[in-house]
């Protein structure tokens, strides 16, 4: 299958491949790379805010991703993504924060980068924002950032599976 | 074994039929798609219960088919690839578990509109073959089987009642009321004290509302909320009369020429089974329910089951109308106040139910909902729709979740009914298990959108009075995917109704179908106290002939 590119020009920052196979198991690991740094763009520490690290956003994902009640089409748009957004900007694993966020930015302005960043921004605020049974929302820390007093009773089982 | 009286379904149109005949000593079975979860099993994840297909089946794996007018052109649109689903709630009690509970009875002239105001042109308005007077002892009955709480408002439009009061007191009240009903002083609106399907005190078993702040859209922990399940089939259980078979989806009915004969299921695991009893009651939603009785046709009824009138399936109705919103802050009410979570609003405008020349409306007031991650993804763009990101993201949520508190209104008008709105089977679209998907053709009437857009006036300028900033509206044409009526009409002519004013086919005298389906016009309200209301009416019949 043809990748897609996230830019209509070729990019800025050259076409050497950072990552070289040893350091990189698989495509999933790759992936799962290239979003736990996207995220840290997309959900930044502030002021008020938790970061992504904080709230786990990556660990959420990656476990949550392969529940049978996850659309499997996002899933593999996501991961997919990743790859594609990796030959688009080989370089974005050692490029410094500014260098990172100018990335993201112009992926932002493609249809299809846009399109993904979506999806990541979406699953980021799920980890954010879902009860901590689910892996992200660590210590409550996206409730609390956010003076959101969550709903009683709180989740015992994932997936509201029958006890 | 055969048994006397077997329903599909188990949401509001299922419960009191499952309620009465059983206590009647009738051996009653429901056959339920989804599974059985008690309140024990209920919590406030909005995970499962909002964002994820648990309480409803996969849409690649169970889907509709929606059918919209573009340039002149109807166009199908899988549900799969648009993901607007029209599942309700798969699971014992149906989507009644997961309701608001605004409850609003329809009132006297809602069974006569074609008689009241004439026919509308392009609509297929038809009077009820009943009225209000045979309906009100059952509306009084949903009040204490059921449980609705609430105080009367007298107003001008204020319908019958044979009893003073609800039968459970007001839920506690969220301090923005006080400046809503100011506001409707100021403005000479009458302010309506909304009526729920949440008990405020004990009844039996069920515990009273414990204000979680998670209301609308998930089911309920205290058993308060009036869902069929909590309010009426633990009851029915208790009798011994009652059999469930949970995760039975039933995809035919089988018949003589004078009867229903047998219902045949899939099982979970995908066996097909079948079931005998004396009497039959369709009940799974409208939509679902003329989906069944399309897909059943045999060869005394090659059109679909209890459709010689070819009416099956046609004339649906929804709520036609929009939402709309207004932000509060500090500057409107003290933030201890404006932030008090848990408590209702339960206010609504209804002066203009009724107008001299056009059926009116209902506008529900409520804050929105509290399940965050639904909120923070409609923060996700700027005011010119691109995506934010980083700080600017952060911010965004920070400033809304902290600052902030939207006021909703929800406008209810009288869809009408017409001839681009209605339920088809073909054989392009199936499920997984092979079974024609409902194709619903979502056809509106201008009048929706001019009701719905002369109500919305209102409802901002009550906004604008209590000092909302950024208020917003979008009234549409589109239907409520939740709130489904209309596809089996009722009425006294067996050529242009599907069933008769007991909710009985014209053609199968032991087949009765107790969902919406059977409403020729919605009544600018939510349909749920109605559905029950006319189920335990519907339930006193089938007790004179079983």
């Amino acid at each position: 299958m043809k990748r897609r590119t996230f830019i209509v020009a070729t990019s800025i920052f050259g076409a050497s491949t950072v990552l070289n196979s040893q350091e990189i198991k698989n495509e999933n690991t790759l992936s799962l790379l290239i979003i736990d740094n996207i995220f840290d763009i997309l959900f930044p520490k502030t002021q008020t805010m938790p970061s992504a690290k904080e709230f786990n956003a990556t660990s959420y994902l990656k476990i949550n991703s392969y529940h049978k009640s996850f659309d499997i089409d996002d899933r593999d748009y996501i991961l997919q993504g990743a790859l594609d957004f990796n030959d688009s900007f080989p370089n974005f694993l050692k490029s410094t924060q500014e260098e990172k966020e100018n990335i993201i930015n112009r992926t932002n302005n493609s249809e299809y980068g846009e399109s993904w960043l979506t999806k990541l921004v979406y699953y980021g605020m799920e980890a954010m924002l879902s009860d901590p049974i689910y892996g992200g929302n660590k210590g409550e820390i996206g409730w609390k950032s956010l003076s959101h007093q969550t709903g009683r009773p709180q989740p015992k089982q994932k997936y509201a599976r029958v006890v | 074994m055969k048994y006397d009286i077997c329903i599909i379904g188990s949401g509001a149109g299922a419960g009191p039929i499952a309620y009465e005949l059983s206590k009647a000593g009738k051996k009653v079975l429901i056959l339920e798609k989804g599974a059985v979860y008690s309140e024990k099993d209920f919590s406030k994840d909005e995970i499962a219960f909002v964002r994820r297909d648990i309480v409803t089946p996969k849409l690649k794996d169970e889907y509709h088919v929606i059918e919209e007018k573009i340039d002149g052109k109807w166009y199908k649109f899988p549900t799969y690839e648009t993901g607007w689903s029209f599942w309700n709630g798969n699971i014992l009690g149906g989507s009644s578990n997961f309701m608001s509970g605004y409850f609003h009875r329809l009132k006297p002239n809602d069974f006569k509109l074609k008689t009241v105001y004439g026919k509308v042109e392009g609509a297929n308005v038809e009077d009820w073959p009943i009225s209000y007077e045979d309906m009100e002892p059952y509306y009084t009955k949903v009040e204490s089987k059921v449980g609705v709480s609430g105080n009367i408002t007298k107003y001008k439009h204020h319908e019958p009642r044979s009893t003073k009061e609800y039968a459970y007191p007001a839920l506690e009240e969220h301090p923005i009321v006080k400046l809503f009903d100011k506001s409707c002083d100021d403005l000479k609106y009458t302010s309506y004290k909304v009526p729920r399907a949440i008990i405020s005190t004990v009844k039996d078993k069920r515990n009273p509302c414990y204000y979680s702040n998670y209301c609308g859209s998930f089911p309920c922990s205290s058993g308060a909320k009036g869902s069929s399940r909590a309010s009426l089939l633990v009851d029915a259980l208790k009798t011994g009369n009652l059999t469930i078979k949970a995760e039975a989806f039933v995809y035919k009915l089988d018949s003589s020429k004078n009867k229903v004969t047998k219902a045949y299921y899939f099982t979970k695991e995908g066996n097909k089974k079948e079931v005998e009893a004396k009497l039959f009651v369709v009940a799974a939603q409208a939509v679902e329910s003329s989906r069944l009785l399309l897909n059943s046709k045999n060869d005394f009824y090659p059109s679909g089951l209890a459709n010689s009138s070819n009416q099956v399936g046609k004339n649906m109705v929804f709520t036609g109308g929009g939402i709309g919103s207004g932000e509060f802050d500090d500057s409107t009410l003290p933030k201890e106040e404006l932030f008090t979570q848990g408590l209702f609003v339960n206010r609504a405008l209804k002066d203009w139910y009724y107008m001299e020349n056009f059926k009116g409306g209902t506008v529900d007031f409520l804050f929105e909902h509290a399940n965050p991650i639904r909120r923070a993804n409609g923060l996700k763009r700027d005011d010119e729709g691109n995506l934010l990101f980083g700080k600017a993201l952060q911010d965004k949520l920070y400033k809304n979740f902290t600052e902030k508190r939207l006021l909703t209104f929800e406008v209810f008008t009288d869809w009408m009914p017409n001839d681009d709105c209605f339920i088809s089977v073909d054989e392009k679209y199936k499920d997984k298990y092979g079974v024609p998907v409902a194709n619903i053709r979502i056809g509106a009437h201008n009048q929706d959108i001019e009701v719905g857009n002369f109500l919305a006036k209102k409802a901002m300028k009550v906004l604008k009075q209590m000092g909302a900033k950024n208020i917003d509206v979008n009234i549409s044409p589109l239907p409520s995917q939740n709130l489904q009526a209309g596809g089996c009409r009722f009425g006294d002519n067996p050529k242009t109704s599907v069933l008769n004013k007991y909710c009985q086919s014209h053609d199968l005298k032991n087949l009765f179908v107790t969902d919406g389906s059977f409403m020729p016009t919605g009544g600018s309200v939510p349909h749920t106290w109605t559905i029950y209301a006319n189920s335990f009416r519907v339930a006193d019949y089938i007790k004179t002939i079983l």
